[in-house]
């Protein structure tokens, strides 16, 4: 009775923070732009900084008129935010907070987690096949053929750690990097595909052809309005934090603490690396210009898979030539 | 080989790009949070002409009409009579800030330094009628800080 209480509660610990950190990262991400930028970002919701700002955000997209267009696809348009809510949601099973804080830890952690992050593509394309309008259907076909061609270099960049782990269970490679060292430095190829390749996984800058506001309007959700709208925003926020914590997780130690200063619980640390990827995912985003899509196909496949399996190569030999 | 040097040269540029906006995140924004904070005014800044008064706080207007004459646009409405010490002083300035060019040729053409340049600028009212500013207040406004600090061109 007790374990079933502790999960449940554990499940919700984890759905709150998630939608509490997409909204804070909603402003963070206007923060970060304004002062890279030389701008002051929001400012008047909430005194200081505007914190209230995502809030006032929220309760105004909840209490919008629901518009479904005439000539929509009434299923799919319907469908789209919530496939899009779910694997932003359902990563986070995994993903230890703690030493003893993971909702469910799966022996298969990893590969679980390719398996959700293409779901994600689902809901793009649900939402752009179901609305009827050209820029979204361009826009969900391009984010076909970018999700696809990023999944290869993510997975294979996940093998070198998982070879130097001996394990697909998260909690093992965090204990596993505990031991030795954190896996950025045995893998900084890895990482490095790694972080491209998952920024490219969650549609943003310089990656964000499905988007592309100067082109394709606002790509697969042209129609939307409203809590459909904010679901599919807060699910893209929601999976940057979950690549966040992700790469956290595999490449720095997780909730291990460095030098060690064990006096900061466990869970800080945890969110002290995500909150590191994210910053780096955010000044990626407001430094570079939006790739071409052929040169989104030639980055991947010609660059970032080669590197991975050089890697993996790499990594192989090492593993030989050390144990 | 080129291969190699070309994906090395990439690297190398997206890292002068980053370095660029890591430097510009940790310098100083340049917003101005404008109700509350407020634009140090050039000196030469013209807003509108405002009426001077003398060490007793009356006008120094005499209702000559040179303003009126010298008023490209037509703003200016002036009423004299005499006062009691004899002489002639207005009793009556309207300025017409709707149409105001803001052009200083009226306190140029002033002889008796009753005219000034203010550096008012939030002038958005709801009425139009809001916009006839009257004697009293243009003494008033000619009593504030920030008026007359230089007169542009000279004196005719």
């Amino acid at each position: 009775m007790q374990a079933v209480l502790w999960s449940v509660l554990k499940l919700l610990i984890v759905l709150t923070f998630i939608l509490l950190n997409a909204m804070l990262l909603i402003w963070l991400e206007r923060k970060v732009s304004a002062w890279i930028q030389l701008r002051l970002g929001p400012m008047r919701v909430g005194r200081p900084q505007g914190w209230a700002q995502s809030i006032a955000d929220v309760l105004k997209l909840l209490f919008k008129e629901d518009i479904v267009p005439s000539r929509v696809d009434k299923v799919l348009f319907v469908l789209g935010p919530i496939i899009a809510f779910m694997p932003a949601l359902m990563v986070w099973a995994v993903i230890p907070f703690g030493p003893n804080f993971v909702s469910a830890d799966l022996n298969i952690g990893v590969l679980y987690i390719a398996a959700i992050g293409s779901i994600g593509l689902m809901s793009i394309f649900t939402g752009g096949w179901g609305s009827n309008n050209k820029w979204s259907l361009i826009s969900a076909m391009r984010s076909a053929a970018q999700l696809f061609s990023y999944e290869v270099p993510l997975v294979l960049a996940l093998i070198g750690v998982v070879m130097l782990a001996g394990s697909l269970s998260l909690t093992d490679i965090i204990r596993a990097q505990q031991e030795t060292a954190w896996y950025i430095l045995y893998q900084p190829l890895g990482f490095l595909v790694f972080l491209i390749a998952g920024i490219a996984e969650v549609n943003r800058t310089p990656f964000d052809l499905s988007e592309a506001e100067s082109e394709l309007v606002a790509g697969w959700h042209v129609e939307y309005s409203g809590l459909r709208w904010a679901m599919y925003f807060l699910a893209e926020y929601g999976n940057l934090l979950a690549l966040s914590a992700l790469a956290a997780t595999l490449f720095l130690g997780g909730w291990t603490a460095p030098f060690g200063l064990d006096f900061i619980p466990p869970f800080v640390w945890f969110l002290l690396k995500t909150y590191l990827f994210v910053f780096v995912a955010m000044w990626i985003r407001w430094t570079f210009p939006r790739v071409r899509i052929d040169q989104l196909m030639d980055l991947s496949w010609k660059f970032l898979i080669p590197v991975a399996l050089l890697n993996i190569a790499l990594t192989g030999i090492g593993i030989t030539i050390f144990s | 080989m080129s291969y190699v040097r070309n994906v090395a040269n990439v690297v190398a540029t997206l890292l002068v790009g980053l370095r660029v906006t890591l430097r510009e995140w940790f310098s100083r924004s340049i917003t101005l949070q404008y109700p509350e904070q407020r634009w140090e005014l050039p000196r030469g800044y013209r807003g509108h002409p405002v009426l001077l008064s003398d060490e007793e706080g009356k006008t120094k207007c005499t209702a000559c009409g040179l303003c009126v004459r010298a008023c490209p646009t037509d703003v200016i409405t002036v009423k004299g009579a005499k006062g009691e010490d004899g002489k002639r002083v207005a009793t009556e300035w309207v300025l017409d800030m709707s149409r105001c060019i803001q052009c200083n040729l009226c306190v140029e053409a002033c002889k008796f330094d009753a005219l000034a340049m203010s550096d008012r600028y939030e002038l958005a009212c709801y009425r139009r009628e809001d916009l006839l500013y009257d004697m009293d207040t243009l003494l008033e406004l000619g009593r504030g800080d920030g008026v007359a600090a230089i007169t542009v061109g000279d004196k005719l």
